[in-house]
């Protein structure tokens, strides 16, 4: 057993160094010049000098990528280049969010599919199961953006039953959650795909 | 569902730089843009919002606005998008802003600035017993602390704004004195953008280079937070000088990037105000009850740029790229005599957006009916043209552009127009930040980009057709037109400025190594419950525009 856990951990290991490279010279192996691109419109020599040198696209590959991963390993993700936020703060930002929203779509999920694959058993053979597996039929083809556009367009703008976009965490009004955030838009779509 | 309350801040803006005619134009211009029923046919009428009736004013209350993109860094000296321009507008008061009719007026200023008669001195009066949002005394040294930083920081986008200052200084608390080493006309619009936000300098002590996380300036709204990709709130600041006037409690912007999810958002109420929408939505927002569209034109252009000397890229000498279209200017007089400007804006845009045959934007004082002058279509005069040039017929032209869905219906339209006048355009799909690299490496024949726009007409031009233009991508160079760029930067005489861009339009139109095509218009929806909305051409909309 500890020389499987060993076995895993260093191949796990491997893989993420190989992660590391592969999305560093990723970024780097697409067209164009990351600081011309950056500049945007306001692009001089000059301020694409100093932004190169801010980011340090003057040294080479591998000092960058060293820089990378050692400043990685210390916990330190960097700073968006766009709007200057720490990339950890932007992740812990979100990372609550996305799995509050997973989990809920999963209950969603859960209770919608298993309600349907009851009824698909114990009415083997009648219309019930037809539409049950109709329904899970469809909810796997809709492409899901399209099915939360369309759930925008009537249950929002038309019907007026939930707001169009937003969220509120769950811990604070489980209510509100449900309406902003988990049923009009991604909530209808995963539902649907999954059951 | 977001409480929602109308807010005013009209009746300051009327007091101080008397623009009553202007809001009863706007007024006028405001009953037109709900009729459009059906394919619309022209551009609305320009309408920037009308002030609300103080009477009917709630106070308190969350406005929501629906941005399309998301803004980059809050660093007023680092930004580099427009849409931090929206964040900023609530938050980071300027020396100068524009009024509705693209005037530039004081705004941290108390007065236009006085300019030495040599051109090398400006002085600017500033507000006094103001405090930025940290409750810290704004004063004539926080406006020298935040020009200097724009002047030195690294990666400072606003540099080559400001041109040849040489020195700034405070003279007393409300006296702000700019030294330049040659005249430079442009300063003043600088100073009614990004330059000339004035930071607090108790905050960028503290902060430093990361300002941008909590960014702390004058203005009727201060910073509370952000969440990146999602939202930016802004909540009322009791420090403002003009506080009592603020009605709302905080302004949430929610960035949509989606168009249609932004007019469902509009639609549905969570969205009080969403900006950018499509040409294609716009029709239908148009006659929607309870949505008000606010439409007018950018200042910037949408064109196509022929490579004319840059061979070996931008910083290189130009040289002689070897094709008829690079060293015959009729070859492209034909290009422009193919198009026709309304049939493409009407096939692509829905007629919505507006033509452009200049880069001088028709709605600032800088325009002049030779400013505007316009090349006809004309496809059979543009076949004699080739036929005179001696070139193969139809034309074949390789043209570069963004490979998003607008940019290639663009430019199939176009393609089918240059068709008639002995052209034959092929469209090269490219990557965005791969289309940049090859225009400054001058690896393209034509390519179809934009500008967004300035006030002054230099930042309109000098950077693109300068022979020493810091992007002068096409290489072109003629000593005529820079050193009718020179004068027209160093007057200070506004009639002679606008008397020289008009030849500087029709020396640019002679040799054609850029064809301006259209002008984006900013549409802008707002619903009823918010009432008082106001927009500016710089693509700013909000509640502390003074026009």
């Amino acid at each position: 057993m500890r020389t499987y856990l060993l076995n895993r951990l260093w191949q796990s290991a491997v893989t993420l160094v190989l992660a590391t490279v592969v999305v560093f010279a990723g970024v780097r192996a697409l067209p164009g010049d990351p600081a011309l691109a950056f500049a945007g419109e306001e692009r001089d020599p000059a301020a694409i000098a100093a932004i190169r040198e801010d980011l340090g696209l003057n040294d080479s590959v591998l000092v960058q990528y060293w820089r990378f991963v050692t400043a990685a390993v210390q916990g330190d993700l960097g700073t968006s280049t766009r709007t200057g936020i720490p990339v950890a703060e932007m992740i812990g930002v979100a990372l609550p969010v996305t799995i509050e929203l997973a989990l809920l779509a999963l209950l969603v999920a859960i209770v919608l599919g298993v309600a349907a694959g009851v009824v698909a058993a114990v009415r083997r053979g009648r219309p019930a199961e037809w539409l049950a597996n109709g329904l899970a039929l469809l909810g796997l083809s809709v492409p899901n953006f399209w099915l939360g556009l369309v759930g925008i367009l009537y249950l929002s703008v038309g019907l007026g039953l939930f707001p169009a976009s937003g969220f509120v965490p769950f811990g604070q009004d489980p209510v509100a959650t449900c309406t902003t955030s988990c049923c009009p838009r991604w909530c209808w779509a995963r539902a649907s795909r999954r059951s | 569902m977001a409480l929602t309350t109308a807010v005013s801040r009209a009746g300051a803006g009327l007091r101080r730089t008397g623009v009553i005619i202007a809001a009863a134009v706007a007024l006028a211009a405001c009953a037109p843009v709900q009729q459009a029923a059906g394919p619309a046919t022209g551009p609305a009428p320009d309408s920037f919002g009308t002030p609300a009736d103080p009477a009917a004013v709630q106070a308190g209350g969350t406005l929501t606005i629906a941005l399309s993109a998301e803004p980059d860094m809050l660093d007023p000296t680092l930004s580099r998008s427009l849409y931090s321009r929206y964040v900023f507008h609530t938050m980071c008061e300027k020396l100068y802003d524009l009024d509705q009719d693209t005037a530039i007026v004081p705004q941290l200023a108390t007065a236009l600035p006085t300019i030495s008669a040599d051109g090398l001195t400006v002085t600017i009066p500033v507000r006094e017993g103001v405090r930025f949002g940290d409750g810290t005394p704004f004063d004539a040294a926080a406006v020298v602390t935040s020009l200097q930083r724009h002047l030195t920081m690294s990666g400072s986008g606003r540099r080559s704004e400001l041109g040849p200052v040489t020195a700034v200084e405070a003279q007393g608390p409300s006296t702000v004195v700019i030294r330049l080493s040659s005249p430079f006309a442009p300063l003043t619009a600088a100073l009614a953008d990004r330059a000339g936000m004035v930071m607090s300098p108790a905050a960028l002590a503290q902060l430093g280079d990361d300002f941008a996380t909590a960014p702390v300036c004058v203005g009727p709204f201060r910073f509370e937070n952000r969440v990146a990709q999602n939202s930016i709130d802004v909540v009322r600041d009791p420090n403002y000088y003009d506080a009592a006037r603020v009605h709302l409690d905080r302004i949430t912007y929610r960035i949509i990037t989606d168009a249609s999810i932004r007019a469902a958002n509009l639609q549905s109420g969570d969205a009080q105000v969403g900006d950018s929408l499509s040409t294609q939505d716009t029709p239908a927002l148009r006659t929607t009850p309870g949505i008000t569209m606010l439409e007018s034109n950018r200042l910037g252009y949408q064109g196509v740029t022929f490579n004319i000397g840059n061979v070996a890229g931008q910083g290189n000498p130009w040289g002689d790229v070897g094709t008829p279209l690079a060293n015959d200017a009729r070859v492209r007089q034909a290009f422009e005599l193919s198009i026709d400007r309304e049939g493409l804006v009407r096939t692509v845009w829905g007629g919505i957006y507006s033509v452009a045959c200049s880069p001088i934007s028709p709605d600032t004082d800088f325009t002049s009916e030779a400013a505007q002058a316009c090349t006809p279509h004309d496809p059979a005069r543009a076949r004699e043209l080739l036929q005179a040039a001696g070139v193969q017929v139809p034309y074949p032209i390789r043209m570069i552009t963004s490979n998003n869905p607008d940019s290639l219906r663009l430019a199939q339209a176009l393609q089918a127009l240059v068709a008639d006048g002995g052209f034959d355009l092929q469209i090269v799909p490219t990557e965005y930040s791969a289309l940049l690299d090859q225009q400054d490496r001058g690896d393209f024949e034509m390519l179809q980009l934009g500008w967004s726009g300035r006030i002054d007409p230099d930042n309109n031009i000098a950077n693109y057709l300068r022979s020493d233009g810091g992007s002068n991508v096409a290489g072109y160079s003629d000593p005529a037109l820079d050193a009718l760029l020179d004068r027209a930067r160093t007057s200070t005489d506004h009639a002679e400025r606008v008397r020289l861009y008009g030849d500087v339009v029709a020396a640019i139109q002679t040799a054609d190594p850029i064809i301006y095509l259209y002008r984006e218009r900013n549409l802008t929806g707002v619903t009823d419950a918010s009432r008082g909305c106001r927009c500016s051409r710089t693509a700013s909309c909000g509640w502390r525009s003074r026009a």
